[in-house]
């Protein structure tokens, strides 16, 4: 992994920083003008779309290889998963064994 | 991290190898009613030493004694049991729950009849209690009443229909009186209930493939690999089913599907004769010799 995803975060973090103080600034002007507020302007959203692809897309690249969905229900054998304790039958086998002794 | 099976299984080593400090007996417990195992000899031998123990606190200790209980008259180890039975009782007289304890005592010592006739007498004290009711397909299905316990068990599911453990238990039981239809209804619904876990898959595949017929047999081996899959090829029960589906496809009469000449039965068998040769390499000749290509 090369500099290039560190790089990628980092500065799709700097445009969305860029990004809410530019709006407060336009917000700050309107206000100034005496102009209702209503959206941002396209050149804030362009940054911010920017932004969170490159986020996206740093972060991906850092976190490594995916790996794929599995369930962890194979380390059990199938007597584990198919034991019921509500349905357990005290008619088997082991009345016929010895007790075992308690030393 | 460590799984909580592997956790499971060195404290069942460490006793095993003759620990008995409570420390370790306690632990052991708690990993089998949170893993729900069915470790009755461990739990009946052990678990009698941790009844006094300081170490519990209140809510603990009566699980403890609950849980040693059942694991005792799973053994036949009455007097443990009914030293539980009998403090529990003294310390909650009313409850259901002790009562069914009771019921398994009864149970426990082939009295079916006296049981199913106390489980009658608590169900017609609180009507919609689900352990009890369990108990009294318990009891039908071991004394080998299976269409009985049928009887019973879909009664119950008609008012539960969200247990999981019931429709597994309810296709087990079809399955044992050779209704593979109903059965692979159950299987389904558990199917839909619980996706990611390969045994519904795999004995969903079983049935239809026991059912037979071109249709049921090519379905059957879509379970059966989904079956592997989800156990990443280490389940020889899934790769023979997959094996044998496949080897049934290839024999079938009658119009081809394209699907038919898929290489999934000679990936299986590879895989089999691998795994043979891992964990026993004596019979791996043998196995290898079996599942060759026919």
């Amino acid at each position: 992994m090369g500099p290039l995803p560190k790089f990628g975060t980092f500065s799709g973090f700097a445009f969305l920083c860029y990004a809410a103080y530019s709006t407060v600034n336009y917000r700050n002007e309107l206000k100034m003008k005496g102009v209702e507020f209503d959206g941002v302007p396209f050149e804030v959203l362009l940054q911010c779309i920017l932004g969170t692809i490159a986020c996206l897309w740093g972060g991906l690249q850092m976190s490594g290889e995916l790996l794929p969905i599995k369930s962890e229900m194979n380390d059990q054998c199938p007597e584990q998963l198919d034991f019921r304790g509500d349905f357990i039958s005290l008619n088997h086998r082991g009345i016929c064994l010895p007790p075992k002794s308690i030393e | 991290m460590v799984s909580k099976t592997q956790t499971l299984k060195d404290l069942e080593d460490a006793l095993e190898n003759g620990a008995s400090d409570t420390g370790t007996i306690q632990k052991f417990l708690r990993m089998v009613r949170e893993l729900r195992v069915r470790r009755s000899e461990l739990v009946s031998q052990h678990g009698a030493k941790l009844l006094n123990s300081r170490l519990l606190g209140e809510e603990e200790r009566w699980l403890v004694h609950e849980q040693v209980c059942v694991a005792a008259l799973d053994c036949q180890d009455l007097e443990v049991a009914v030293q539980c039975l009998k403090k529990l009782k003294a310390k909650f007289p009313t409850s259901i729950r002790v009562g069914r304890l009771r019921g398994m005592a009864l149970e426990a010592q082939g009295k079916w009849e006296e049981a199913l006739v106390h489980y009658e007498k608590l169900l017609a004290e609180s009507p919609a209690n689900a352990n009890i009711m369990k108990r009294k397909v318990a009891v039908e299905r071991a004394r080998g009443n299976t269409h009985k316990a049928i009887e019973a068990l879909n009664e119950y599911l008609d008012s539960f229909m969200s247990d999981v453990d019931a429709w597994a238990e309810l296709g087990d039981l079809y399955v044992e009186n050779l209704m593979y239809k109903q059965a692979a209804f159950c299987f389904e619904e558990l199917i839909t209930a619980a996706p990611h876990n390969y045994l519904n898959h795999l004995k969903y595949a079983e049935v239809l493939y026991t059912m037979g017929g071109a249709e049921n047999v090519r379905n059957s081996r879509k379970y059966f690999s989904a079956a592997v899959d989800l156990t990443g090829g280490d389940s020889l029960r899934a790769l023979y089913g997959l094996w044998t589906a496949t080897s049934a496809i290839k024999a079938l009469k009658g119009p081809k599907d394209p699907e038919d000449e898929s290489p999934l039965g000679d990936l299986a068998s590879k895989q089999i004769v691998a795994l043979y040769k891992a964990g026993c390499p004596a019979k791996a000749k043998i196995v290898e010799a079996c599942v060759e290509d026919r």
